[in-house]
C-alpha cells in the first residue's frame, strides 16, 4: 500500500460554499470518478480549509492543477499535546471539529486523541497553557 | 433543628462530620429530601478554577545591604508595581514581560515562585540617605521571601457570560479564541459547583470565611470588586499565603493576542446550618441560567443572543438563533471538582475547620459601568461624503474623479447606492502596471466597513488591524453613507 500524506488546501473565503460544491470542484479538477478521501472540512477566517489524505503522487498532481495563488496547499503540521501543562480548561475543545480534543468522562479531564486529530492546527494558539504545540 | 458552626466544628474534630461535594449533595437531596439532608449533612464543599485577571501578589523581599528603596522592580523581566515600601512590591498577573509579551507575564512569575524556581529580581532606584543603593540584581525563590500574599479581588463569580463571535474574523479575547460566524462558543464557571451559586444569599460566605485557595488555605476578605448581587453577579475578594499553594491549583495562563493571566483554584465550604441551605446547595446546572453574548460587538453592552443553562453548556452544544454551536469552558470543571473533593478530604481528615463570617456580604449593591467624562466620539461626527463610482465607469473616469476630488478611495456602488466594492489609488497604479483596462478587474469586493454609530476607536482599530487607511460608512442595509479616513481620525478623532 502506498503511503498517504495529509495536506491542507485553503480556499479564500467565498470561493467555495459548502462541502458538496468542494467535492464537485475537486473532482472536476482532478478528473477522478471517485470522490477524494476527504478527512475534514473547516471554516476559518482565511476561508475554507480542506484536509485531504492523498498519495505523494496525487499531491504533486494537485499542486500542478491548483495554480491560483490564493489557493494554498501545505503539508500538515504535527500537533503535540503536553499532558503535564494541560489544566483541562477546555479552551481548545469547542475548536476541534473532529472530537480529537475532548472532555473525558467521568472526570472531565481534557484528552487529546492523536488518532482522531487531523492536524488542522486550529487549537494551537487557543491554549492558554502552551500545552499544544506544532512540531 | 438548625446547627451551629461550633457543633459542625466539633463533629469535624471528632471525625464524624458528614461532608459532601456540591455535586454529591444534589443526589443526596434528590434521594433523601431537604429535611433529612439538612439533618445529616454538615458541610457541602464547592470549587471553581478559572482565569482571574484581577489577581496579583504582594511580596516582601527583606532588606539588602546596603539597602535599596526600589523605584522600579522587574521579576523575570516583568515590571512589578513598586509604589509601596522599600522592600515590597506587587506583581500583577496581567503585566506582561518586557521581553516575551503575550507569552510570559506576572502570572507566570507567580507560578514559577510556587514551583520553587529561582526568579531573577532586578531593581533600581534614585538612592536616598537612608537607602543609598541604586541598583540591585539577585535571584530569589519563594522560600527567600518574607511574605508572599496572593490577592484576588474578584473571584467566585456567581455565573459568567457565554461568548460567541458573529463577525467574519477570528477573534482572540479573554474568553479565548472565537471562530467567525459563531463557529464556537466559550463559557466560564463551574455551574452547580460554583461557591456563590450554592450560597446565593451570602448566608455563610463573608469576611473571614476560611477557604481553599490555590492549594492552600485562604480567606474571604470582603465583597469582590464589581460585586453585583442585585443582578446575580456576586463576587468575592480572597487572599491566601502563596507559600502554601501548589502549581496544580494555581497556574499561569497566556491568551493569544489578549495577554497573560492566572488560573486560581478556589474552594469554599458551606455549612448546612438549616434546611434552606440544604435546599440551596442542591442547585442543579439546569437552574443556573446565563446569557450568550456577541463578542463580535466591540462595545461594553454586547447584544444577548440567547439564554442557556449550565447544563446546556456542559453538554458541549448550545443552540443560538437556530444554529448548533460547539461550546466549551475556559475554566476547568475537572479542577473545580478536584478542589471540592480536596476540601472535603481536608475536613474529613480534621485539617480544616469552618469559620463564621465576621461580616456578611452586601446583598444590595449593584455594579455600575464606568462614568466617562470625556465624550465618546462616533464615526458619524467625522465621516465625510464619499466620491463614488459605478462598475459602468471606465478606469480613466475613476482616475479623473480621484484627481479632481483629491481622494484616495472611491467606493463602488450599484444602481440603488449599495456598496459593492472599493477602488483606491493603489488599485489604479496596479492596473497601470498590469495593463488592466477593465474597472471590474481591479475593484476590491470584500470591503472592510464601519457604521455611523461605531465609536471612532473601533473604526481606528479596524483600519490598523487590516492595514488600510479608509472605511466606507454604511447603514444596516449596506447603503453607502460616506467615508472615514485615517486622516479624519488623526486630525479630529483620537
Amino acid at each position: 500500500m502506498k503511503e498517504m500524506v495529509r495536506v491542507v488546501v485553503t480556499f479564500p473565503r467565498g470561493a467555495v460554499k459548502d462541502e458538496s460544491e468542494y467535492t464537485r470542484i475537486f473532482n472536476d479538477i482532478l478528473n477522478v470518478e471517485r470522490p477524494l478521501p476527504l478527512i475534514q472540512f473547516l471554516t476559518t477566517d482565511l476561508g475554507i480549509e480542506i484536509v485531504l489524505e492523498l498519495t505523494e503522487e496525487k499531491v504533486q498532481h494537485l499542486k500542478q492543477l491548483l495554480t491560483d495563488p490564493l489557493i494554498r496547499i501545505k503539508s500538515r503540521v504535527q500537533i503535540q499535546w503536553d499532558r503535564d501543562q494541560c489544566v483541562s480548561c477546555g479552551a481548545c475543545v469547542s475548536l476541534c471539529n473532529v472530537g480529537a480534543l475532548l472532555f473525558q468522562k467521568p472526570d472531565d479531564n481534557v484528552f487529546y486523541d492523536e488518532n482522531k486529530c487531523v492536524q488542522c492546527g486550529l487549537c494551537v494558539d487557543a491554549c492558554p497553557r502552551g500545552a499544544i504545540t506544532k512540531k | 433543628m438548625p446547627k451551629t458552626y461550633q457543633e459542625i466544628n466539633d463533629r469535624i474534630k471528632q471525625g464524624s462530620a458528614f461532608v459532601l461535594t456540591a455535586e454529591e449533595m444534589k443526589k443526596y437531596v434528590e434521594e433523601n429530601g431537604t429535611a433529612k439532608a439538612a439533618k445529616d449533612v454538615d458541610v457541602v464543599t464547592t470549587g471553581t478554577f478559572g482565569a482571574m485577571c484581577s489577581s496579583g501578589a504582594f511580596l516582601n523581599f527583606g532588606h539588602s545591604d546596603p539597602p535599596i528603596k526600589a523605584e522600579h522592580v522587574w521579576l523575570n523581566g516583568v515590571h512589578a508595581y513598586h509604589g509601596n515600601a522599600a522592600a515590597d512590591c506587587y506583581i500583577g498577573v496581567t503585566r506582561m514581560s518586557d521581553y516575551a509579551p503575550f507569552v510570559y507575564g506576572g502570572g507566570h512569575v507567580i507560578e514559577d515562585f510556587v514551583r520553587g524556581k529561582e526568579v531573577e529580581v532586578h531593581a533600581n532606584s534614585y538612592g536616598t540617605d537612608c537607602y543609598p543603593r541604586t541598583e540591585l540584581e539577585t535571584y530569589l525563590t519563594l522560600a527567600d521571601l518574607n511574605q508572599a500574599i496572593l490577592c484576588n479581588p474578584r473571584n467566585g463569580y456567581q455565573r459568567y457570560n457565554v461568548a460567541v463571535n458573529t463577525t467574519d474574523k477570528t477573534l482572540y479575547t479573554y474568553m479565548g479564541k472565537l471562530l467567525p460566524h459563531s463557529g464556537n462558543a466559550t463559557y466560564s464557571g463551574a455551574g452547580c459547583l460554583n461557591p456563590l451559586s450554592n450560597d446565593p444569599d451570602y448566608e455563610t460566605i463573608g469576611l473571614g470565611t476560611r477557604i481553599f485557595l490555590g492549594g492552600g488555605t485562604g480567606y474571604v476578605i470582603g465583597e469582590g470588586t464589581q460585586h453585583s448581587p442585585k443582578t446575580g453577579f456576586g463576587t468575592l475578594f480572597v487572599k491566601g499565603d502563596l507559600k502554601q499553594m501548589t502549581a496544580e491549583f494555581l497556574a499561569a495562563a497566556a491568551f493569544t493576542k489578549y495577554g497573560t493571566s492566572i488560573y486560581v483554584g478556589l474552594g469554599i465550604p458551606i455549612p448546612i446550618l438549616n434546611e434552606g441551605l440544604a435546599k440551596k446547595t442542591a442547585i442543579k446546572d439546569t437552574e443556573i441560567i446565563t446569557n450568550v453574548l456577541d463578542y463580535g460587538v466591540p462595545r461594553r453592552d454586547r447584544p444577548t443572543l440567547a439564554k442557556v443553562s449550565y447544563a446546556d453548556l456542559k453538554s458541549g452544544v448550545i443552540i443560538v438563533e437556530g444554529k448548533e454551536i460547539p461550546v466549551s469552558s475556559m475554566s476547568s470543571l475537572s479542577k473545580a471538582r478536584k478542589i471540592a473533593l480536596k476540601l472535603k478530604e481536608w475536613i474529613e481528615k480534621k485539617n480544616f475547620f469552618l469559620t463564621a463570617p465576621v461580616e456578611t456580604l452586601s446583598r444590595e449593591t449593584e455594579s455600575h459601568p464606568m462614568k466617562v467624562t470625556s465624550e465618546i466620539k462616533f464615526v458619524s461626527g467625522f465621516m465625510s461624503a464619499a466620491v463614488t463610482c459605478t462598475l459602468k465607469e471606465t478606469i480613466t473616469e475613476v482616475a479623473n474623479k480621484i484627481v479632481k476630488n483629491d481622494q484616495d478611495h472611491v467606493p463602488v456602488v450599484d444602481d440603488v447606492g449599495k456598496l459593492i466594492g472599493i477602488v483606491t489609488t493603489f488599485d489604479l497604479t496596479w492596473a497601470l502596471a498590469k495593463g488592466k483596462l477593465n474597472l471590474a478587474d481591479i475593484v476590491t469586493r470584500k470591503v472592510i466597513t464601519t457604521t455611523p454609530d461605531d465609536p471612532i476607536s473601533v473604526a481606528a482599530r479596524k483600519m490598523k488591524e487590516n492595514s488600510i487607511s479608509a472605511l466606507p460608512v454604511i447603514d444596516s442595509k449596506n447603503k453607502l453613507l460616506g467615508l472615514i479616513t485615517s486622516g479624519d481620525v488623526l486630525q479630529r478623532g483620537e
